[in-house]
């Protein structure tokens, strides 16, 4: 009998920002599955993320299939915008909501965790931001583009190098899973500030790296969710509950996706039911992106 | 709890959490405006509160609390329907 048992491994997950996001569900089910899970979360989103670990009141949303609770081997703040600490402005460095932490860069975090749990199995990028998400492409500043492909492209780049030297030859194979989006493939009009376009690089780049740390036994796959309405999604776009219905109503399944089944397909992709499955994007959208209409 | 124990303790969770003085806040102070707070420092807090009242504050009302006044104002009214319910939560 095929299982799916992450028993022994650990999975590094970045981009929790809510109990309502990708990376939350993906966190519980890499965790049922038997795996440790250790988060890298935002520090202006820490306390947050702190308080959805620990609240009473959240108690039903961390409940795992077998009735247990969800628990993280540790947090760790992690700024997706900075690969060293040297990149920090003076001013972000002293502002009292990131005094608290020494070191949030991408490369401290990867190099604190990996040294920690003896190298890792899983890294697991959900991560995008554009400051002018509400606005068209073509209102769109070079600042505010610029900073999209930064933290939410590049930063993939970042976190494959550093995290390499610590997911290299593991039993299994070491395996990254980014959440990218249709948007970067087809034009979706309400898709702007930069992430469409960060999207399409986000999808070539994990090609790239594919190569690059496969000799490592490294995999690199992304999964294309379908529109899905977590509190991120929401607060862009009012209307996301219509973009949802459109999809739904034009998908081979005739359902909109569920966040559980992103986080099923991410199992999958880490698991060694996928081990020769490298540099893929993965479409979980009930099938919407076959459709010509 | 009174309508007063109330008022500290909100004070002390606003001050502790934004890292302001006692005596820089009243009822009307603004966190936005006069303790520069924004949307992520107010979701932390409301979370906070939340937990520290054992209440439940929905996102569409967290959003026209701007004042530690109106914060203290709308936590009495939870705390007592709370009670009323025999301190079930939703």
């Amino acid at each position: 009998m095929y299982s799916l048992d992450l028993t022994g491994k650990t999975a590094l997950v970045t981009g929790v920002g809510d109990n309502q996001s990708f990376a939350w569900y993906i966190s519980k089910a890499l965790k049922a599955a038997g795996a440790k899970v250790v988060l890298a979360v935002h520090p202006r989103m820490y306390g947050i993320v702190e308080s959805f670990l620990t609240r009473d009141s959240d108690r039903e949303s961390r409940l795992l299939p077998d009735g247990s609770e969800f628990t993280v081997e540790k947090m760790y703040a992690c700024d997706a915008s900075f690969d060293t600490m040297e990149q920090v402005p003076e001013k972000l460095r002293t502002d009292r909501r990131y005094a608290k932490f020494t070191d949030y860069s991408i490369k401290g975090t990867i190099e604190a965790v990996g040294q920690e749990f003896g190298g890792f199995d899983v890294l697991i990028h959900s991560i995008a931001f554009s400051r002018e998400i509400t606005k068209p492409i073509i209102e769109t500043s070079r600042e505010a583009y610029s900073e999209a492909l930064g933290i939410s492209s590049y930063s993939l780049i970042s976190m494959v190098r550093y995290a390499a030297p610590f997911m290299a030859n593991r039993k299994d194979g070491g395996s990254v899973v980014g959440l990218t989006y249709i948007g970067g493939d087809r034009v979706i009009p309400h898709y702007g500030g930069g992430m469409s376009t960060a999207k399409t690089a986000l999808q070539m780049d994990a090609k790239q790296l594919s190569w690059f740390v496969g000799d490592k036994n490294i995999r690199v796959n992304l999964i294309s969710a379908g529109p899905y309405a977590s509190r991120a999604a929401r607060a862009i776009n009012p209307d996301f509950d219509k973009l949802i219905e459109h999809a739904a109503a034009h998908s081979p399944l005739r359902r909109p996706i569920g966040p559980e089944e992103v986080a099923n397909s991410t199992l999958y992709l880490c698991s060694p039911l996928a081990s020769a499955v490298t540099g893929q994007v993965l479409y979980v959208d009930c099938g919407y992106n076959v459709m010509g209409t | 709890m009174s309508d007063e124990q109330i008022r500290q303790k909100v004070i002390d969770i606003v001050c502790e959490h934004l890292a302001v003085n006692k005596d820089q806040v009243t009822d009307k102070t603004s966190f936005i405006e006069d303790i520069g707070a924004d949307s992520l420092d107010i979701v932390e807090l409301v979370m906070e509160l939340e937990e520290e009242f054992d209440i439940q504050i929905p996102d569409d009302q967290a959003e026209k609390i701007k004042t530690v006044g109106e914060a203290v104002e709308h936590i009495k009214v939870a705390v007592k329907n709370k009670d009323k319910d025999g301190g079930a939560k939703a």
